[in-house]
């Protein structure tokens, strides 16, 4: 093609596009209101992006009708509660490039390069958002339209990495269309802009450059340590500035893009970290994964409630690390989060059951919240340290 | 409209003042470090450095290097810079001017050694070009290639000298570009690169573009921290004068006449005035005929050896060096199209001439013409050949 | 004013940390680094002009 192509936030070209996006999307408002709608326009806009600058273009766009008929299909004839199907299904793309992208294929082999039909950057995300569209809209009548599908599944700034938006949410903004256009939301998203930048291209990138990449591995605890630290410090600045940047350009042109991150480091329990570390994913994967397991676990009668839940945890963030990718640093990270939550959910439970705090004793409220803020923190570290890679 | 003005108004504001703060942090800690003498040069010194004899190349020998310097630095020397040709002859400028005539010479250079690592070298010492004597041999075969060979370019402009380009401010940045655009075309052929290396062709990429701002603020701030703010280190070359007497006998012409009969008599097997041995190897193929003798067509629109070679030019004019340029021949006696270079030598002529440089052009396509050992082959130069940059050399130089 | 006050430094921090890591490449005067050795992956192609 003619241009260079840009994933989302990865180069100067990005953010020019992006700047004509906002310019166009001001100027329809101003003069062109009645003539092209809102949505026609954001779905334009979205086609230009993939068709010029987004790598694949043919391949996304494939899995964009893949995931429609299928989402059609569903709606139309699988009419059982059962929704590991309809996940399966809608996400076999998703588990056929994690599958493929761990077999090692022999260069005269015919199909050695089916992994890179597969392999199209955000295809994660893309489920997740196809995924929550149907749980959410399975029990609503009426169809629904591609142009709504496609502008929320390849809403631009969104589209890579998240933060992952709810499809009812994201379509109301864009009903109102041109009138969420205002200037606090501008305002707002200029803010956003700015602090996104500073994660990520001044925080991040110093952090990765000054420190991170100037660790020597001599084998020690005290460079894994280093490690574990600098890089939890460099994943949140680089991932909350994303975040704040796919939000600040969806304030640009209307759309309230969810909040990723809150804090995390503030969380004094897994619960809550979760909340407050890449929100979206958390609320998504209660929504989507907790909720149906537990539910089902409970249909079936499995153990106490207390156990149902424990092990609709743990099965949530193992899920999780499946869905990071096939290999075993991303599998056993996730199965720690879940550990994580299990024993807080199970300290929770006796705390209640014995009405006193089990595990800190009498100290003072202070105390508490202090010493679980830095426990937290400390698991957290080591669970993503264990995501990096670096051990095994 | 009212709120959004004040926004608008207060967002500048706030750029304002937080850019007036860092340029007062940047020029309060300017004195500081003005102050703080840090030192960013490194020195290259050495016990020897010579005044006769070659130097292949500039890799893994910092004598080398130093060698180099020391004598475009000396003005009584004259620096060769030259390919294949640089043999162990006797007669070779390298060898019989200091050895016969007390004038210190030295070449520099094997096969590959062309026009842009030539004026990489000399780039890097830029300041040691006035006066010096410096002589370029050119081969045309070199303009049918795609210019300097990266595998040269390591080898012919180390670290050091990439350092001192870089680092140079009087170098231009039409000429620091220059180096840092071979390097980005051929980042590819590179292992990796080098800071100094990835800074020269990323600023010249930079440059590329009509304004960059990164370069404007660097421009700015190395105004109050100069040094402090270079990535590389500058490096100085410790350099001895030489003291080799010059000899007053400078009468060489006796020796033409002995060399023409010694090459006849070296050339047994053909009538080409070829060395015996080099003819019976590489210009026989394996039924005992002779391999045709045509060259390529040299194709001088977008000829990069040829912008190589003005580049070159244009640098030893401008810093006034004391050059001169040879332009080798080829055997007419073997090759048969030799007319496959006269449109380039004509323009070799052409720009020597409008630089006002002195040159010699042994480049003959007459048969008759040719005096036997002008080459010792087809292509590489004999004794006599030597003898008549000798004379050419001695001519310019007054010597 | 204590927005004013956010603000300015967070302007104030942008333009430090472009011209620090964008503009004079800081890491490269923090570490700086020995001369790493170049090789050329193209040999010489030894020719009969």
């Amino acid at each position: 093609m003619w241009f260079d192509k840009v994933l989302p936030f990865s180069s100067p070209t990005f953010f020019v596009f992006m700047g004509i996006v906002v310019l166009l999307v001001l100027i329809s408002k101003a003069f062109l209101q009645k003539i092209v709608p809102y949505r026609i326009l954001m779905g334009l806009l979205s086609l230009t992006y993939i068709a010029i600058l987004f790598p694949k273009p043919f391949h996304i766009i494939g899995l964009l009708v893949y995931s429609y008929y299928c989402l059609l299909a569903l709606r139309k004839w699988y009419k059982s509660e059962n929704i590991v199907l309809p996940m399966v299904l809608l996400s076999l793309p998703m588990l056929l490039m994690k599958f493929l992208s761990n077999i090692t294929f022999s260069d005269t082999n015919w199909w050695k390069h089916t992994p890179e039909l597969f392999q199209i950057a955000g295809i994660s995300y893309l489920v997740f958002r196809v995924i929550g569209l149907y749980i959410d809209e399975r029990s609503k009548p009426g169809k629904i339209n591609f142009l709504d599908f496609f502008n929320f599944t390849s809403f631009v700034p969104t589209l890579l990495i998240g933060p992952l938006d709810r499809f009812q949410r994201f379509t109301t903004d864009v009903k109102s269309g041109y009138s969420n256009i205002t200037s606090s939301l501008f305002l707002q998203g200029w803010n956003n802009f700015l602090l996104g930048l500073l994660y990520k291209f001044i925080l991040a990138e110093a952090i990765h450059r000054l420190l991170l990449s100037q660790l020597v591995d001599d084998g020690s605890i005290l460079y894994h340590l280093s490690y574990m630290y600098t890089y939890l410090m460099y994943l949140f600045f680089d991932f909350a500035g994303y975040s704040l940047l796919a939000i600040s350009f969806g304030n640009f042109i209307g759309i309230h893009v969810p909040i990723n991150f809150d804090k995390p480091f503030a969380a004094i329990n897994p619960k809550e970290f979760w909340k407050r570390w890449h929100k979206s994913l958390g609320e998504w994967l209660n929504d989507y994964f907790f909720k149906p397991l537990f539910k089902f676990f409970t249909q079936k009668k499995y153990g106490t409630s207390i156990q149902r839940q424990n092990w609709a945890l743990f099965l949530t963030f193992t899920l999780m690390g499946f869905w990071n990718g096939f290999q075993l640093h991303y599998i056993v990270s996730g199965m720690l989060f879940g550990l994580y939550s299990v024993v807080h959910n199970y300290y929770f439970y006796q705390c209640k059951k014995q009405k006193k705090e089990v595990f800190f004793g009498h100290l003072s409220e202070k105390w508490i919240k202090f010493l679980s803020i830095f426990i937290m923190f400390n698991l957290v570290a080591f669970a993503i340290y264990i995501f990096s890679g670096k051990l095994f | 409209m009212k709120t959004n003005i004040n926004w608008f108004f207060k967002e500048i504001l706030a750029f304002g003042i937080a850019a007036i703060l860092l340029a007062i942090l940047f020029f309060s800690f300017s004195f500081f470090v003005s102050k703080s003498n840090l030192s960013q040069t490194k020195t290259i010194s050495g016990s020897i450095s010579s005044i006769r004899g070659t130097q292949a190349n500039f890799e893994s020998n910092k004598n080398g290097e130093l060698n180099f310097v020391s004598s475009v630095q000396r003005l009584n020397q004259i620096t060769i810079l030259g390919s294949s040709e640089m043999n162990d002859s006797p007669y070779a400028s390298y060898h019989f001017l200091p050895d016969s005539l007390g004038i210190p010479a030295m070449g520099f250079g094997h096969a590959f050694h062309q026009t842009f690592a030539m004026f990489c070298e000399l780039l890097a010492c830029e300041q040691k070009l006035e006066n010096s004597k410096i002589c370029i041999l050119l081969s045309p075969g070199w303009f049918v290639t795609e210019g300097t060979n990266t595998e040269a370019f390591v080898e012919f402009v180390p670290q050091n000298f990439i350092q001192n380009i870089l680092n140079n401010q009087q170098t231009s940045n039409e000429e620091k570009d220059a180096v840092g655009k071979y390097i980005s075309q051929h980042k590819e052929d590179f292992t990796s690169l080098t800071k100094p290396m990835a800074e020269l062709s990323s600023n010249a990429e930079k440059r590329e573009q009509a304004f960059s701002i990164s370069l404007t603020i660097k421009k700015w701030l190395s105004k109050g921290y100069g040094d402090a703010l270079q990535n590389t280190r500058n490096i100085k070359y410790l350099t001895k004068e030489n003291t080799l007497d010059i000899k007053k006998n400078r009468a060489i012409d006796s020796n033409f006449k002995a060399l023409e009969t010694l090459a006849i008599r070296k050339s047994k097997n053909n009538n080409m005035f070829v060395d015996s041995n080099y003819f019976k190897v590489n210009l026989l193929d394996e039924n005992g005929k002779i391999r045709p003798g045509i060259i390529a067509d040299v194709n001088m629109e977008n000829n990069q050896e040829f912008e190589d070679f003005l580049l070159l030019l244009n640098l030893l004019k401008s810093r006034h060096a004391n050059a001169c340029f040879v332009i080798q021949t080829l055997n007419p006696h073997y090759y048969e199209n030799m007319e496959a270079y006269d449109e380039l030598v004509q323009n070799l002529c052409k720009e020597l001439d409008k630089a006002g440089m002195p040159y010699l052009n042994m480049y003959n396509k007459d048969k008759s013409q040719y005096v036997p050992g002008t080459l010792n082959d087809v292509m590489h130069l004999g004794d006599l050949g030597w003898m008549q940059i000798n004379r050419f050399l001695l001519k310019t130089y007054g010597l | 004013m204590r927005g004013m006050m956010k603000k300015i430094l967070l302007y104030f921090l942008l333009l430090l940390g472009y011209i620090l890591l964008y503009v004079i490449d800081i890491e490269e005067i923090v570490y700086p680094s020995e001369d790493t050795k170049v090789e050329s992956k193209v040999d010489f192609v030894y020719q009969q002009f």
